[in-house]
C-alpha cells in the first residue's frame, strides 16, 4: 500500500485556511487524477478541489463544515490499491503535527473551546503550511490586481464579542525562515523577545528560546525516532483542542483547590424534584450547576477574563456556563447562556439540549464558543477528582467528580455517605487564593445543603 | 480653428456601428468584402485545433492551481477566438507583448505552455525565449506592456524593419495612464503597432460601464488619431480578418491601430477570485451560447472539414498535451535561491553583496 497525503493548498493568494463545504467522495471510493473530490470555501470563494493522485480514498481528514489550515492534511489516497494490506507498523505520514503514538488518555478533564482556535490565522508558528508565504494573515504580496485585505474577508464562525481572546496588536516580527525554524523547534514566537533591529526575532533568539523552553517540546526527537509508532495528523477538532489548550497552559498561571462534599441532601433533593417533574431528566449535575451559578454571582472574580494586552480584568455581565462534552469529534464546550437566572429544571433541560446537540453535531458554531465559566463533569468517567485546564480566556473551571459512597465522619462516627469532590482551577492573575477558596467553599456549602439555594 | 486638412477624415477612424463578424453564434459564415480572409482548409482546421488545445490546457492550469502546484492562474476560457484569431494573422517577424492571460497567443507563437505556466509556479524556469518566439515575457502590472510595444514599434520604424509590435491587454487596462501614453506615442510617431484590447466585460469585478464613458473602447482610437476596429471577439474568423487589416495598416507606415475584440471571460478573473459576487448566471448563459469553439466547429462540420472522428482526435491530442504540461509542472523543482544575485550587475553593489551574505547565512542556518 502506498498512501499519498494531500495537503490543503493556498487556493487564493495568501489564504491561510479553508472550510470543507462538501465531500464528493468517501473513504474507499476509487478516484481519478484531477477528479473533483470536495467543495471548499475560502475567505475569497467556494471552489472545487481536484485530487492530485489517482487511487482509492484512504482517509478524509476533515469533516464537512470543518475549517482547516493551508498545509494541513485534507485527504489520503492509496495509490496502489490491491497491494498487500497495510500493517499498523508502517509510518504512513509525515505530518505537520508531532503527535506520538496512540491517543490514549483522552483529555476528558480539559475544557476545549471547540468553536475556534484563537488567533489561528495570524500565528505563523501555528500555521501548518511549509510554503514560504504562509506566515501572513494578509499576504500583501499579491499578483494580478488585488490584495487579501487586512485579514479575513469574512469568517464563517462568529465569536461572541465578550469572550474574544485579547487580540495581539501585532504579531512578533521575524523573517519567514526564522518562523519556520521556530515552528520546527516548537518555539512560540509570542514568547520570544527579539534582539534584532526593531525588535525582530533572529535565528539565535529562537535557538536560545528552544534550549530554555521549560516544557518538553512536542517535537521531542525520541518521538520521531521510534520504530513502529503510528503517526496521526493533528487536524480538525483535535488540532483546535491542541492549540486552544496550549494557549491556556502557556498563558494562564493556574492554581487548583478542591473540596469534598457530602452529597446526601443533594441526591435527596434530586429524587424529590425528579418525582415532581418526571418529564425532565434531572441529574445531580443540574443542581450543582445551579449552585455554581449562585456562587459565581456571589464571587464575580471567577466569572471574568484576564486581558493581557490591555492589562485589565474583564468582569462579565452575564454568566454563560460552558459544559465540557465528550463527542465523537472530540471535546466540545456547548454553552448555556445566561445561566444565573435559570432554575434547576431549566438548567437540566438546557444542559441536556446543548450536550445532545453537540454530540449529534447539530449545534451552530456560535453555540460552541463564548462561555464565561466552564464545568467539566469528569465524574461521568468514574473519576474522583483532577486538575482541569482552564478554558482560555476564562478565569476558572470547575471539575465535578463522581458521587460515590465513602467513609464520612458524622458526629465523631464514621458512616457511609455519598461523596463528591469539586475541583477548581483558577487564573491566579485574576484572583487570589482567598477569593477562589471563598467561591469553592460557598459552592461546597450549597452542594451539601442545597436548600440554601432557596435564599437565592 | 479648422482641422488640419492633411489629416484623414476623422470619421474613417471610428469603428463600424456593429462589431465586425464573419461567423455568427450559430456558425453561419457571411463574407464581408471590407474584411477579407485568406485561410485555406488546413489553416481553418489549425485554428480549431489551437482553440481546443488552449481550452484544455487552461482547464489543466486551473486544476494545477487547486492542487497547490501554481500560485495563481488567470483563465482565458471564452477568449480563445480573440487570442488565437488575432495571433494567427501575425507575421514571423512581429513581436507580441502579452499580459498575463495570453496563453492562446503563446500557443500560436510556438511557446511551450509549460514554460509559460512555470511563471505561475514562482520559479525562474518560466523563461521561454522571448527572442526566439517573438513573444515577450508576460506582464503582471496592468498596461505596462503597451508601452513596451509602442517603444519596440518606434525602434522598428527607426530600423526600417517590417516588424509590427502587438500589445495584448484587457478593457480595464485602457483606463491606465500607461495605455494612454502608449497610444499617444505610437500614434504621434507613426509606429507600426497594434493594440489588441480583449474587452471581456470586467476588470476583475469592475464592469465596463464603470470603466469608461466612451461609446466603445474602439472609439478611443480617434482621440489619438488612430483607427479603432471593433469586432466580435468570439468569432475567430472575424478577429483574424480585423487583425490582418490592422497589421497591414501598421506595416504600410500608417501608424497604430486599436482593436477591440468584444468577448467574455467565462471563468473567474484568476483562481483567487469569486465571480458570483459581481455577475449573474444569466449573463454567463448568454455568453455560453456565443461560445467561440462551438461556432467554429459548426462551421467546419458544415464545410465537411471536420467530423466526429476529427473532433475526437483533436480532443484527445489536447488532453495528451495538457497531460504533458501537467507532468512538466507537477512538483517541478525550484531553482537555487542564490541565483537571485547572479545576473543583476556585472559588478554587484555593496548592498547586493550584503543581501547575498544574508541569504546565504539564512540558507545555511536552515540546513544546520
Amino acid at each position: 500500500m502506498s498512501v499519498k497525503q494531500v495537503r490543503l493548498p493556498d487556493l487564493g493568494e495568501g489564504l491561510t485556511e479553508a472550510t470543507i463545504v462538501r465531500w464528493l467522495v468517501g473513504v474507499g471510493d476509487v478516484i481519478a487524477e484531477d477528479q473533483i473530490v470536495a467543495e471548499v470555501e475560502t475567505a475569497k470563494a467556494t471552489v472545487e478541489l481536484p485530487a492530485p493522485h489517482a487511487g482509492t480514498v484512504a482517509d478524509l481528514h476533515a469533516g464537512e463544515g470543518e475549517e482547516i489550515e493551508v498545509g494541513a492534511l485534507v485527504l489520503s489516497v492509496d495509490t496502489a490499491a490491491g497491494d498487500a494490506a497495510a500493517t499498523n507498523g508502517g509510518v504512513t505520514s509525515a505530518t505537520t503535527g508531532h503527535a506520538v503514538g496512540d491517543d490514549a488518555g483522552g483529555a476528558f478533564d480539559d475544557a476545549g473551546d471547540a468553536g475556534d482556535a484563537d488567533g489561528d490565522g495570524g500565528d505563523a508558528d501555528a500555521a501548518a503550511s511549509d510554503s514560504d508565504d504562509a506566515d501572513d494573515g494578509a499576504s500583501g504580496n499579491v499578483l494580478v490586481g488585488y490584495g487579501t485585505g487586512g485579514g479575513r474577508a469574512r469568517r464563517r464562525r462568529a465569536r461572541a464579542p465578550h469572550t474574544s481572546t485579547p487580540a495581539r496588536s501585532s504579531r512578533p516580527r521575524a523573517k519567514p525562515p526564522v518562523r519556520k525554524l521556530a515552528k520546527d523547534l516548537g518555539v512560540d514566537l509570542d514568547a520570544v523577545d527579539g534582539s534584532g533591529p526593531d525588535g525582530r526575532i533572529t535565528r539565535d533568539d529562537v535557538h536560545a528560546a528552544a534550549t530554555t523552553a521549560p516544557e518538553p517540546s512536542a517535537t521531542a526527537p525520541a518521538a520521531t525516532a521510534r520504530d513502529g509508532a503510528r503517526r496521526e495528523a493533528v487536524t480538525g477538532v483535535r488540532g483546535r483542542i491542541a492549540d486552544h489548550l496550549s494557549v491556556a497552559w502557556r498563558e494562564i498561571p493556574a492554581a487548583s483547590c478542591w473540596v469534598e462534599c457530602d452529597a446526601t441532601q443533594l441526591l435527596a433533593l434530586r429524587r424529590e424534584l425528579a418525582a415532581a417533574h418526571p418529564d425532565t431528566r434531572l441529574t445531580p449535575l443540574a443542581i450543582i450547576l445551579r449552585c455554581c451559578a449562585v456562587a459565581l454571582v456571589e464571587v464575580p472574580q471567577l466569572n471574568a477574563s484576564f486581558d493581557a494586552e490591555a492589562r485589565e480584568i474583564v468582569y462579565h455581565d452575564r454568566i454563560d456556563l460552558g459544559v465540557a462534552t465528550q463527542t465523537d469529534r472530540g471535546l466540545l464546550v456547548p454553552v448555556v447562556r445566561d445561566a444565573a437566572g435559570m432554575s434547576v429544571l431549566e438548567l437540566a433541560d438546557a444542559v441536556e439540549q446543548v450536550a445532545s446537540g453537540a454530540r449529534a453535531n447539530q449545534l451552530p458554531p456560535a453555540d460552541l464558543v463564548g462561555s464565561t465559566f466552564t464545568i467539566s463533569n469528569f465524574g461521568a468517567f468514574g473519576i474522583d477528582g483532577g486538575g482541569p485546564i482552564i478554558n482560555h480566556p476564562e478565569a476558572g473551571i470547575l471539575g465535578v467528580g463522581r458521587i460515590t459512597p465513602r467513609p464520612w465522619v458524622v458526629d465523631d462516627t464514621v458512616v457511609s455517605r455519598p461523596v463528591v469532590q469539586l475541583s477548581l482551577s483558577f487564573d491566579h492573575r485574576v484572583c487570589d487564593g482567598a477569593e477562589a477558596a471563598g467561591f469553592l467553599r460557598l459552592l461546597g456549602d450549597l452542594v451539601e445543603r442545597p436548600t440554601l439555594l432557596l435564599a437565592h | 480653428m479648422a482641422i488640419d486638412p492633411t489629416f484623414p477624415d476623422p470619421r474613417s477612424l471610428l469603428p463600424a456601428d456593429r462589431p465586425i463578424q464573419l461567423l455568427d453564434a450559430d456558425g453561419t459564415f457571411t463574407e464581408d468584402p471590407d474584411w477579407p480572409i485568406d485561410l485555406d482548409d488546413a489553416q481553418l482546421a489549425e485554428l480549431y485545433r489551437l482553440m481546443v488545445m488552449a481550452r484544455q490546457i487552461d482547464a489543466q492550469a486551473i486544476t494545477l492551481q487547486r492542487q497547490g502546484q501554481l500560485g495563481v492562474y488567470a483563465s482565458l476560457r471564452g477568449q480563445e477566438a480573440a487570442q488565437i484569431g488575432t495571433a494567427f494573422a501575425l507575421a514571423a517577424q512581429d513581436f507580441v507583448f502579452p499580459s498575463y492571460r495570453e496563453m492562446g497567443v503563446a500557443l500560436v507563437r510556438g511557446v511551450d505552455p509549460a514554460d509559460l505556466l512555470h511563471v505561475f509556479r514562482g520559479t525562474w524556469l518560466g523563461a521561454h525565449d522571448p527572442a526566439k518566439h517573438r513573444f515577450a515575457l508576460i506582464t503582471i502590472s496592468i498596461a505596462t506592456q503597451a508601452l513596451h510595444a509602442a517603444g519596440f514599434a518606434m525602434g522598428a520604424k527607426l530600423d526600417g524593419s517590417d516588424s509590427c509590435a502587438v500589445a495584448y491587454m484587457g478593457d480595464g487596462a485602457t483606463s491606465e495612464g500607461d495605455a494612454h501614453e502608449a497610444f499617444n506615442f505610437a500614434s504621434v510617431f507613426g509606429a507600426p503597432c497594434v493594440f489588441v484590447v480583449q474587452n471581456n466585460q470586467y476588470a476583475i469585478s469592475v464592469p465596463l460601464t464603470r470603466q469608461t464613458k466612451a461609446p466603445t473602447i474602439a472609439h478611443k482610437g480617434i482621440g489619438y488619431g488612430m483607427p479603432g476596429y471593433r469586432c466580435d471577439g468570439n468569432d475567430v474568423l472575424g478577429t483574424y480578418a480585423v487583425m490582418r487589416q490592422a497589421l497591414r495598416h501598421a506595416r504600410e507606415g500608417n501608424g497604430p491601430v486599436l482593436i477591440e475584440a468584444v468577448t467574455y471571460r467565462m471563468e473567474a478573473h484568476t483562481t483567487a477570485d469569486d465571480p458570483t459576487r459581481y455577475r449573474e448566471d444569466t449573463e454567463l448563459e448568454q455568453w455560453r451560447a456565443r461560445d467561440p469553439i462551438t461556432r467554429l466547429e459548426k462551421f467546419l462540420r458544415d464545410r465537411e472539414l471536420v467530423d466526429d472522428e476529427v473532433v475526437e482526435t483533436v480532443a484527445q491530442a489536447a488532453k495528451a498535451e495538457a497531460q504533458s504540461v501537467r507532468a512538466a509542472l507537477y512538483d517541478a523543482p525550484h531553482g537555487d535561491p542564490m541565483e537571485l544575485f547572479s545576473h543583476v550587475y556585472a559588478e554587484p553593489t555593496q548592498q547586493l553583496r550584503d543581501q547575498h551574505e544574508l541569504l546565504q547565512a539564512e540558507l545555511q542556518g536552515q540546513d544546520a
